[in-house]
């Protein structure tokens, strides 16, 4: 339970627009991302899509509810059903996000901003370990896009990399929650590239955002913006053996354009995979 | 402060109800909290809104809203699962809308074509199954003839027509106001194959499905049906489950116990 063998592709989420596209197993894309929860039901349609996906693609599983950060701990029964889905899907691995969405049993569906403190990484490394244990697998945690920042111990990268050496966790990496967490707190992205582990990195994430009132906001409904690319371009030069998807979630166009989209992060990753042959 | 104490400090910020200007809280950290609570309650409408689509159409944007930020402070979500924000939503609508009962029952009807679309997967009686089991039944084995349903069903008693109001909103057609039933109705809903369906019985079938339902037997549903429809009660009796097994009702039969 210690390793996750690295992959090195280029895929998309499965969103419901493209479903036809993905049956019909001519998406050009060497794996596809999940969302967990989306898939975490008793039977249906749902399960049944997802296992004709699965016979034509390699997954990987993302999820959004796992709350790696509560200082409650972490629900056993959604544990339970992440386990359930992992051992149908059997992923290339199951991802998650370091954040909290809710305290004493209620739930704000969002991925809230965690204090970086060394009890909360206490906190966050036991819920790890527990998450681990339960899924009999090393798991992934994304660092997250946030709009406010606690004035704490340690820098977000400093954080994910005690993190990473106290659970043997991985790390999947969001370029665009790295540039809008840094323009809203006045960071210096490339400092927090180089502070992560490089060998515990084995998935990029891409999107679009947009700008609010007082921030930008993690939106997932736009192409990825020129500053994102070329963040990209810098965790390419570091994060060799990675595998790399454009995320949308909102505004969804044609699979077409997000392959175009996705033949950019191809070209500018500066390493070759499967369909870039 | 401790985590557990800024998380609960930072949960009721996020979701506390009307304006607030976060005045107990560090300026720098006030825009964004702004976006966290604004997305809080964008994202669960949004939700209410997707799963109760028909029933957001019926009463218009402003109502809907309304009802579900109501419903956001009543049942604030607890599950892990955002689907399940909308648990209860029919019971909210009825004490919102209580002259307007169809508002309720076709929230109810949303909800649970949703819940059929995901219920578990299960082994139905088809009518191969059923033919090949009946076959040489004796009068006394069709009169012992007990059923189970699959377990994704459900049933409601209505009072207005809001199977009608579903059909005319999914085909964009108009609906008249007038949607009260002459009496009240049961409405069935279940999934056949990978598609949940719904549809209202007649009387009849609704007293052989409560019957059945609750340890009745196939003779006992005769007998009820002679008693209401005559002579034909035997046909008509064949006749509905004939349909029940078609429709995928049925997950298991069995005689004589």
């Amino acid at each position: 339970m210690t390793e996750i063998q690295p992959f090195t592709g280029f895929g998309l989420g499965l969103r419901k627009n493209h479903y036809a596209d993905y049956l019909a197993g001519t998406v050009p894309v060497d794996f596809v991302e999940i969302i967990s929860e989306n898939f975490m039901v008793d039977g249906g349609r749902p399960l049944f899509t997802l296992d004709a996906v699965r016979e034509r693609y390699p997954v990987v599983m993302h999820g959004v509810s796992m709350s790696i950060g509560s200082a409650a701990g972490l629900d056993r029964e959604y544990l339970a059903r992440l386990k359930r889905l992992a051992d149908r899907v059997k992923p290339l691995w199951v991802s998650d996000h370091l954040c909290w969405t809710g305290v004493d049993g209620h739930n704000t569906h969002d991925l809230l901003p965690l204090p970086y403190s060394e009890e909360a990484l206490e906190i966050v490394c036991r819920n790890i370990m527990q998450a681990q244990e339960a899924l009999g697998r090393p798991l992934l945690f994304e660092n997250p896009s946030s709009y406010v920042a606690f004035d704490t111990d340690m820098t977000e990268s400093q954080f994910l990399a005690a993190m990473c050496e106290r659970t043997g966790c991985f790390l999947l990496l969001d370029v665009n929650n790295v540039y809008v967490s840094s323009v809203n707190h006045g960071f210096d992205p490339i400092a927090y590239l180089e502070g992560l582990p490089a060998s515990r990195v084995r998935q990029i994430h891409l999107a679009g955002h947009s700008r609010g009132q007082d921030v930008l906001i993690d939106t997932h409904d736009a192409p990825v913006c020129a500053d994102v690319w070329a963040l990209y371009q810098l965790a390419c030069a570091r994060f060799t053996s990675v595998a790399a998807m454009i995320e949308r979630d909102d505004e969804i166009p044609p699979i077409d354009v997000l392959l175009s989209e996705l033949d950019i992060a191809r070209s500018l990753s500066g390493h070759d995979a499967r369909y870039a042959a | 402060m401790t985590l557990v104490d800024l998380q609960r400090r930072f949960y009721a910020a996020v979701t506390s109800p009307g304006e607030t200007a976060f005045e107990d809280w560090e300026p720098a950290l006030r825009p964004g909290l702004a976006v966290y609570r604004n997305a809080y309650r964008a994202r669960l409408i949004e939700c209410l809104r997707s799963t109760f689509e028909k029933t957001w159409t019926w009463i218009g944007d402003e109502s809907f809203d309304a009802a579900a930020a109501h419903h956001l402070i009543a049942k604030p979500p607890r599950s892990w699962t955002l689907d399940d924000a909308g648990a209860g939503f029919d019971e909210t609508l009825a004490q919102l809308f209580p002259d307007d009962s169809e508002v309720a029952e076709l929230a109810w009807l949303e909800w649970q074509m949703q819940q059929a679309f995901t219920a578990a997967d299960e082994p139905v009686l088809d009518a191969t199954g059923f033919a090949a089991l009946s076959k040489g039944f004796t009068e006394e084995a069709w009169a012992s003839l007990r059923l189970s349903f699959v377990t994704g069903m459900r049933l409601r008693r209505i009072q207005a027509d809001c199977g009608a109001i579903w059909t005319a909103i999914a085909n964009d057609e108009n609906m008249s106001a007038d949607v009260l039933l002459d009496e009240k109705r049961s409405l069935l809903v279940w999934r056949q194959g990978l598609d949940p369906r719904f549809r209202m019985l007649s009387s009849e079938e609704a007293v052989c499905l409560d019957l059945l339902r609750n340890g009745g037997t196939f003779g006992d549903m005769c007998e009820a049906l002679i008693k209401r429809l005559g002579v034909s009660g035997i046909e008509e009796a064949g006749r509905t489950l004939g349909v029940w097994i078609a429709q995928g009702l049925v997950r298991h039969a069995e005689a004589g116990v």
